[in-house]
């Protein structure tokens, strides 16, 4: 039965011809990426190929040599000096301005940003104005002209005196002592920091991060104990506490390695001793860019929050926690999953953004770059560099930002 | 909201608002106690603020009418809205400023009818729309407007270029907003030339009349296109194959080889499509090719002149600058956005690198670039201006940015919506460009209008390589001798206001159409 029911099922068979090449699907994938790669070498080449006969023709040099020969120009602050070379020292310095804007600008941006962000949702009729006064004001002005504002029209042609002998800086007293909380003048800022003579400040970190070890252990003594008995398990109490005593006492018995470093106007009257003395280009870059990426930031966490649905916070009320509770065990846990990605690029945006400072004269990465171009360095070689650069601190924060991205992810089946 | 019908075009979602509980009423003194202060800590906190709010308010209107002094900014005020366009071409300027006004109102005129069209087919009232909305969208540039006119100018010429665009436009709204359903296309068509006429009459610089030429007739040809019978199409499409490919070998012989490879690969594309069997087509590339020949030759012919990019200026320049970059870098990064979600890794690969690529760099790596060395990568007769550079630059930088948008797009739209294309036996091709695309670009609108924004503010940066838009500008003024070292911030305050005011428009639009297309609501 079943050889007979065989024969005429296998002489259905539809038989499979093969399309003819050009129709294939197969092939034509081949071919097609084969194209695309062909195209793209040729296109590249062609652009490549003009450009090093047009560099040839206008004598410029294309060799990336020149990377090695002195900046011949020096960088204000920065001890670097015109003999050394472009690369490494120059990009060092760059580099490290450009971290140091983009650091304290974030920390500016984020603060800033999260109030403004709550603040836009007060029932307080008043704070949710202002706060949406401030985003839509801030949002929509260019960075570059919130940079130029502070730049020139705060500081170079402000209301503060000058830094020159003849016109002190103002100077703000701590109550009650000669020391300076505060220098202020057009183009220099003075604030207190820590000095240090150079005595057991290295053991002084040892000693710090065991502290810090100690108490990374403290906290997970603390959660295992609280797995285990249930009871509360205080571990920020703890932990932090432990910190704090331990290196307290390390401090203390190291004999204060590190003391307070009041600024000073210097006898010349020119320069800024002691503290933390930074100029207006910095303060302009950082502020301006910490107001701006706050408008964004504040957008993005007033959104995060409304995306938590209403009977979450519903729920909570329900289960009588407090104000504080609801929201710090299930809104903004919640919140942060939405808010987390967005900010991150904003974080990114704000440090593009530092390339802006080159307009009030704060030696960043791009700022330099450009400065060398001017003195007669090649541009491409130098762009290409400035480009890599960024794209190296772009990606690898995608990478990180990826990361977060899936620990902070719902799991979901 | 009850401007909830949506005029926009058929197939757009109608999103109406939630029936929610009724709003209270509340008496003032209800209203005082409700929300200045709910509690003991908002309280203190209204308290705190009242004060510093009101010495602010005092500080900033103290500012702009006792201290502020604004003679910088009224002397050069024609200045700070073209730059140093030279004076005896004004006036291509007003003539832009006029189609510009008119061109926007037959879009508006011509959304308006369509949503009559749409009214009519579905047999719902037409929803009466307001005024309200496009005060709440565009009261900054009115604002932006009485300020030029009533507290900086000088002159009439302003009140009178103001004028002539605001009657034109309403002009144009109401000839759109009457014409007989018939005529719609013819409409949108005539809306198309008027904006893109604008530029023409004020570039003049050479290629650019010619490409802005060419991109007029793409409405017209658009619009005959669709009108051809297949029988007609038949007939005349060998013709245009082989007129096209004509083309592609005269722009060989006498143009660049640039142009010959991209009139060749549009050829190509038409010949393939010719032996397809899809004549319409192919007869629309046919046409467009031979258009293009004409237009360019009419261009050699007659060159109508007009004002290097170098000469342009002021806010003018950071509005067409921006326009620019971003209508010509929509193209390609669709292109980029179909490349990357390509099932052909090498194409995808290609397209992630160049995507990363520029959006990993600030783009002032990449104006900086093009000030110093873009020029170098084609070689030109005559080498091309700064301005052109840097909108190169900032076309190539937007490019990667549209290319994610899009991408963000294409994603939201279904698979299911592929899946009936194949089912219906379309190519592939056709399912991207029939199916796909529509509506993933209407998802992206909003998205779209949030890149302009960022492009434009990121015009200022055009300012670092001393070309003068908006911000460079005060540099200019603050070099003459009356100015010198004073007023730095009135200037400043003029600038940020005239970008605030365009930018903030916008996003107001863009948040009224978000609701309005119901983009994440669905």
């Amino acid at each position: 039965m079943s050889a007979q029911d065989a024969a005429p099922v296998r002489a259905q068979t539809v038989t499979m011809t093969r399309p003819p090449f050009w129709r294939d699907v197969r092939v034509l994938r081949v071919v097609g990426q084969i194209a695309a790669l062909v195209a793209a070498y040729l296109t590249g080449r062609w652009l490549i190929g003009n450009l090093l006969t047009n560099l040839d023709e206008q004598g410029i040099s294309s060799d990336f040599g020149v990377l090695n020969q002195p900046a011949n120009f020096s960088v204000r602050d920065s001890g670097f000096d015109g003999r050394s070379p472009v690369f490494p020292d120059l990009l060092w310095v760059g580099i490290k301005n450009t971290a140091l804007a983009s650091g304290v600008g974030i920390i500016i941006a984020v603060i800033l940003g999260t109030l403004i962000g709550i603040g836009r949702l007060s029932d307080n009729w008043l704070v949710s104005k202002l706060s949406q006064f401030y985003v839509e004001t801030l949002r929509n002005i260019p960075p570059l002209v919130i940079i130029t504002f502070f730049g020139f029209a705060l500081f170079t042609f402000g209301p503060f005196p000058a830094f020159q002998p003849n016109s002190p800086p103002t100077q703000l007293k701590l109550p009650g002592s000669e020391s300076n909380l505060l220098i202020l003048s057009k183009d220099r800022w003075g604030i207190p920091s820590f000095a240090t003579d150079g005595t057991n400040t290295g053991l002084f970190w040892i000693l710090a991060a065991l502290a810090l070890l100690i108490a990374v252990g403290v906290w997970i003594w603390r959660t295992r104990v609280n797995v285990n008995t249930g009871d509360p398990h205080r571990r920020v109490l703890f932990s932090v506490g432990a910190f704090v005593l331990l290196t307290a006492t390390f401090f203390v018995a190291l004999g204060a390695p590190y003391r307070w470093s009041w600024p000073a106007v210097s006898e010349s009257g020119r320069i800024i001793e002691g503290g933390f003395a930074t100029n207006a280009g910095y303060m302009s870059v950082t502020v301006a860019l910490g107001l701006y990426t706050a408008s964004h930031i504040a957008e993005i966490i007033r959104g995060s929050i409304l995306s938590v649905q209403k009977g979450q916070s519903e729920a909570a009320n329900a289960l009588a926690l407090s104000g504080f509770q609801r929201y710090r065990f299930v809104v903004l846990p919640q919140a942060m999953r939405v808010a987390i990605p967005p900010g991150i690029n904003q974080f990114l945006n704000l440090t593009k953004n530092t390339s802006l400072a080159t307009v009030v004269g704060y030696p960043d990465i791009t700022a330099l770059i450009k400065t060398s171009i001017g003195n007669g360095k090649p541009a491409v070689q130098f762009l290409v560099v400035l480009m890599l650069i960024y794209l190296t601190f772009s990606i690898s924060i995608s990478v990180l930002m990826n990361f977060v991205n899936r620990r902070f992810q719902l799991v979901t089946r | 909201m009850t401007d909830a019908i949506s005029t926009f075009g058929e197939g757009f979602v109608v999103v109406k608002e939630a029936d929610g509980p009724p709003s209270e009423k509340l008496t003032p003194g209800e209203w005082v106690k409700r929300k200045l202060f709910p509690g003991p800590m908002n309280t203190i906190i209204t308290l705190v603020i009242i004060p510093i709010g009101l010495f602010g308010l005092y500080r900033l209107l103290r500012f702009i009418f006792v201290t502020g002094q604004w003679d910088p900014v009224s002397v050069n005020l024609e200045l700070f809205m073209v730059g140093l366009f030279p004076r005896e071409e004004r006036w291509r300027i007003v003539a832009q400023a006029m189609l510009m006004g008119l061109g926007l109102g037959l879009v508006v005129g011509t959304l308006r009818g369509r949503g009559r069209d749409v009214a009519e087919d579905t047999g719902e009232e037409p929803v009466k729309q307001g005024w309200r909305p496009y005060v709440r969208s565009y009261w900054s540039i009115a604002l932006l407007l009485a300020v030029v006119l009533l507290g900086l100018s000088r002159t009439v010429g302003p009140w009178l270029v103001a004028g002539g665009t605001i009657g034109l436009a309403f002009v144009g709204w109401l000839v759109a907003a009457k014409l007989p359903r018939g005529l719609r296309p013819l409409s949108w068509t005539l809306t198309a030339m008027a904006i893109v006429a604008s530029f023409q009459v004020l570039t003049g610089t050479a290629g650019f009349a010619w490409f802005f030429g060419t991109i007029t007739l793409v409405p017209v040809i658009s619009s005959i296109g669709p009108r051809l019978t297949p029988a007609m199409a038949e007939k005349i499409s060998p013709v245009l194959a082989g007129l096209g490919v004509l083309v592609a070998l005269y722009a060989a012989v006498t143009q660049s080889t640039g142009w010959a490879i991209i009139f060749g690969l549009v050829a190509l594309y038409g010949v393939v499509q010719y032996l397809q069997g899809d004549r319409i087509d192919s007869s629309f590339l046919g046409m467009m090719m031979v258009a293009g020949l004409i237009v360019s030759l009419l261009y050699g012919t007659f060159d109508p002149g007009g004002v290097d990019w170098s000469d342009w200026g002021g806010m003018q320049l950071n509005l067409v600058a921006t326009v620019l970059a971003i209508g010509l870098a929509f193209p390609f990064g669709m292109l980029l956005a179909l490349g990357r979600r390509s099932s052909l890794p090498v194409v995808r690969l290609l397209s992630v690198v160049y995507i990363e690529f520029f959006r990993g760099a600030p783009l002032i790596t990449f104006l900086l670039a093009g000030q110093f060395f873009l020029g170098f990568f084609i070689n030109t007769d005559s080498p091309l201006s700064l301005v052109t550079r840097a909108i190169a630059a900032m076309t190539l930088f937007s490019a990667a940015y549209v290319a994610e948008i899009i991408r963000g797009g294409l994603q939201a739209v279904p698979q299911g919506q592929v899946e009936a294309g194949m089912a219906s036996g379309l190519s592939q091709a056709k399912i991207t460009r029939l199916i796909v695309m529509p509506q993933a670009l209407r998802a992206v609108i909003p998205a779209m209008v949030g890149q302009f924004i960022s492009l434009f503010k990121d015009t200022s940066l055009l300012s670092i390589l001393s070309i003068s838009e908006l911000l460079d500008v005060r540099s200019l003024v603050h070099a003459q001798e009356a100015f010198r070292g004073r007023a730095i911030a009135e200037t400043i305050t003029f600038v940020a206001f005239g970008f605030w005011a365009f930018a903030y428009a916008m996003s107001q639009e863009s948040q009224r159409l978000e609701r309005r297309l119901g983009v994440g609501i669905r």
